[in-house]
């Protein structure tokens, strides 16, 4: 519940920001030519063609936002003060946006006020980024729950291998799972070919081609997505048209001419997640353990990069000095060598969780299984989102695995500034007792859908026989637990 | 008893392209067009298809934005701002707009960014207007703040604090501002690092927008009376001091002490002294 003392904060904190800004030099604007957004536009083309972009899956939106991007790129910058504050002002926003302490909308529209106030002063450019919200619509767009339908998930860790035109090349079936709205495969494809050419993806294309049937009759295309270097790429291959629900089995078939590979969806029985209720009272603490796990993911150099929302969420009263996160918060960055505002550096050393403590503990670890597992369910919907897991993979250091998003219930999109730290924390824990804590790759979104694949860190324990995943939000948490049976990599993937 | 907010805020008029060179005037707490004396029908026969005349399309913006709390979030802080909406800042606006309008998925119109633009507009009036615009703003909140309270609070912040540097030459981020919903003035406490104010909505609107914050040294609390350009204010000298009757003058857009003016002999001059936010 939105609390009038945290939004007061909020806009006295966007004050003092702006008087801080109005003592810096002003920037010189340069005025935005139309000529420039078309020649954004066109520059876009050769873009979107380089290799590592999910070229297949862009949308007429994003290729707005892409020529958009690169006209507010594109021009000088000849000082970051006032940009420094509008950050602070944004991690503020955010933290406090996200401990339900102040509404969304209302902290987005702080947000933007902000900045059209630098703008009018010229301490900032003219963003084009903030336009993009206006085109958007973010803040006022209706958040989008996922389709209503069925959803299925089918582990499938199986390789094949095969001839494209004479070369080598082998694909690994992760998962498969079926939506309401899609029906996607995880795939990992490698090539054992030189590839000359840099910006060549020519390589790879046979996945565009793959075709499928299944025991009623029906076919299928296929549209690959994903990206990689020269040997292997690692996507999705979305089946068009949907498969219904009923048929037992699908035949892929990579290449005209080769065996198909066959997935059975018949007799799966999905596992059951474990949905349980978390406090709201709670939500500071949740807010804290997220920074947290992305202080252990990117151990920042100095305290500015990290402190702004635990700075918002004292100064607004909504956590004191002495709590026991604060004091958590403070050990673990201590044990991650990271640099403590001055205000929390004196802080006491607390006992951590078991969870915290596993992590740390075992942060080297290098004795992971090498090998990829059937690991596919679907979560209940939670938040506002769906979730399916698409696979895991397992190396000595870390182990990923493939998610499948639907609906926008996490509030991360690349046309909101509200998500500096993420809504949603991902843990694990292998049956051997060792914990795991997620961070994200590959994030990819559309106008309804959010995949990513989560890089588990440290590695699974090498005698683990399953893995607990727990999703936590805002108000719950879900727990799914995943049989570990691996098929071995031929080598370790880097 | 105090004088209406608009008391201290002289008259301004500009020119706007419309059927010809017309005059807009702000007087008296309002604006109008001045060479539309038939508004009314005039907007009328708008509502009913017709071309709506530029003057009163500015006359009926005004009106639809003096609640428009993004006034006083947006717009300068004292008259030392570098806040600037210069035609040329307004034609790339529109030049933006155009650009996004084409680019924007979808039919649907956006009234955020539309009535935005129109706030965009009204600035580019110029100061003066800007500062009526948001002395309009803070009176039409002035007797529901809890409705707004934090909009407000950062609003009175952000106006008071520059004004208090100035009176007291004390870092403005020492100033802890709120509203005050009593009767009186307000009050005004100082401790080691901070100084606690509590002030009325009120005081943007008559007395900060007017120019008259910081006169004489002291910090100007209430417009009592205003008698052509001599308004009769209580300013306080020093926290916790009471606050005391001022008759000041406006000379050359700067609000000064009749003292000062009467002194104009060699032996004294009125420093630090804000100008008045525009007049004719």
């Amino acid at each position: 519940m939105a609390s009038e003392q945290a939004e007061t904060y909020l806009r006295l904190m966007a004050e003092t920001e702006l008087r801080r800004a109005l003592a810096l030099p002003k920037v010189r604007v340069q005025q935005v030519a139309v000529t420039r957004v078309a020649s954004a536009t066109f520059s876009f083309g050769s873009t979107v063609s380089a290799r590592r972009v999910r070229s297949t899956r862009l949308s007429a939106r994003r290729l707005r936002w892409y020529a958009l991007r690169m006209l507010a790129t594109g021009r000088r910058r000849q000082h970051e003060g006032a940009y420094d504050g509008l950050h602070r002002l944004t991690a503020a926003a955010d933290a406090l946006a996200a401990v339900d302490a102040v509404d969304q909308d209302v902290a987005r529209k702080i947000i933007a006020d902000q900045q059209l106030a630098l703008e009018l002063r010229e301490r900032v450019f003219a963003d084009q980024i903030d336009h993009m919200g206006m085109i958007f619509g973010h803040g006022a767009r209706a958040a989008t729950g996922p389709p209503a339908g069925p959803f299925s998930a089918v582990g499938i860790a199986k390789r094949t291998a095969f001839e494209v035109q004479g070369d080598p090349a082998e694909v690994t079936l992760l998962a498969l799972v079926i939506g309401p709205d899609r029906a996607v495969l995880t795939i990992t494809a490698k090539r054992h070919t030189e590839m000359d050419d840099d910006y060549d993806d020519d390589g790879f294309l046979f996945l565009d081609l793959v075709k499928a049937a299944d025991n009623r009759g029906g076919s299928y295309s296929c549209d690959f997505s994903g990206g990689g270097d020269d040997e292997e790429w690692t996507g999705q291959l979305e089946l068009h048209p949907v498969p219904r629900p009923g048929i037992q089995w699908l035949d892929l078939t990579f290449v005209p001419g080769t065996a198909p590979i066959r997935i059975s969806l018949d007799g799966v029985t999905p596992p059951e997640p474990i949905v349980e209720a978390l406090p709201r009272s709670e939500l500071a603490d949740r807010y804290l353990n997220r920074v947290g796990e992305q202080l252990f993911e990117c151990q920042p150099a100095d305290e500015t990069s990290w402190s702004d929302g635990v700075t918002a969420l004292l100064g607004a009263g909504l956590i004191t000095l002495d709590s026991p996160a604060i004091s958590r918060l403070t050990t673990i960055a201590k044990r991650l060598g990271a640099c403590l505002p001055s205000g929390l550096a004196d802080r006491p050393d607390c006992l951590l969780s078991d969870r915290w403590l596993s992590v740390l503990d075992s942060a080297e670890a290098m004795d992971g299984p090498a090998g990829i597992a059937a690991a596919a369910a679907v979560l209940p919907e939670f938040e506002g989102s769906r979730w399916a897991i698409a696979g895991l993979r397992s190396n000595q250091d870390s182990a990923e695995l493939d998610v499948l998003g639907w609906g926008a219930g996490d509030g991360r999109s690349y046309d909101s500034p509200l998500e500096m730290t993420p809504r949603l924390s991902w843990w694990a824990r292998d049956n051997a007792g060792r914990w795991h804590v997620a961070s994200m790759s590959d994030e990819s979104w559309g106008d309804m859908h959010k995949d990513f694949t989560l890089r588990f860190t440290p590695a699974l324990h090498p005698a683990a026989t399953s893995i607990d995943v727990v999703l936590i939000g805002q108000r719950g948490q879900v727990t799914v637990t995943l049989p570990l049976d691996w098929t071995p990599l031929d080598r370790t993937r880097s | 008893m105090s004088a209406p907010w608009w008391a201290a805020l002289m008259p301004v008029s500009t020119t706007l392209g419309c059927d010809g060179t017309h005059r807009l005037r702000w007087e008296d707490g309002r604006l109008w067009a001045v060479d539309h004396p038939d508004a009314e029908s005039e907007m009328v026969l708008a509502a009913l298809g017709g071309d709506e005349p530029e003057c009163l399309r500015k006359v009926s913006a005004w009106g639809q934005h003096s609640d428009n709390l993004d006034a006083l979030a947006i717009g300068p802080r004292s008259a030392d701002d570098d806040f600037r909406v210069s035609p040329a800042g307004l034609e790339t606006e529109r030049q933006r707009r155009l650009i996004i309008s084409r680019l924007r998925p979808g039919p649907a119109p956006d009234r955020a960014r539309d009535r935005r633009t129109e706030l965009y507009e009204l600035f580019s009036l110029g100061l003066p207007f800007t500062f009526r615009l948001m002395a309009t703003v803070a009176a039409s909140w002035a007797d529901r703040p809890q409705s707004a309270r934090p909009a407000l609070t950062a609003a009175l912040s952000g106006r008071l604090a520059p004004a208090v540097s100035t009176w007291l030459r004390m870092d403005a981020d020492r100033v802890d501002a709120r509203i005050y919903e009593g009767s009186g003035w307000g009050e005004l406490a100082r401790t080691a690092d901070l100084l606690h104010a509590a002030l009325p909505l009120g005081w943007i609107a008559g007395v900060w927008a007017a120019g008259l914050a910081v006169v004489d040294r002291k910090l100007v609390v209430e417009v009592v009376s205003v008698t052509g350009s001599t308004a009769e204010v209580l300013a306080v000298s020093r926290p916790g001091a009471q606050p005391e009757p001022l008759t000041v003058v406006l000379r050359s857009g700067q609000w000064r002490p009749r003292s000062a003016e009467r002194r104009r002999d060699g032996k004294r001059t009125s420093r630090d002294l804000p100008a008045a936010h525009g007049r004719d």
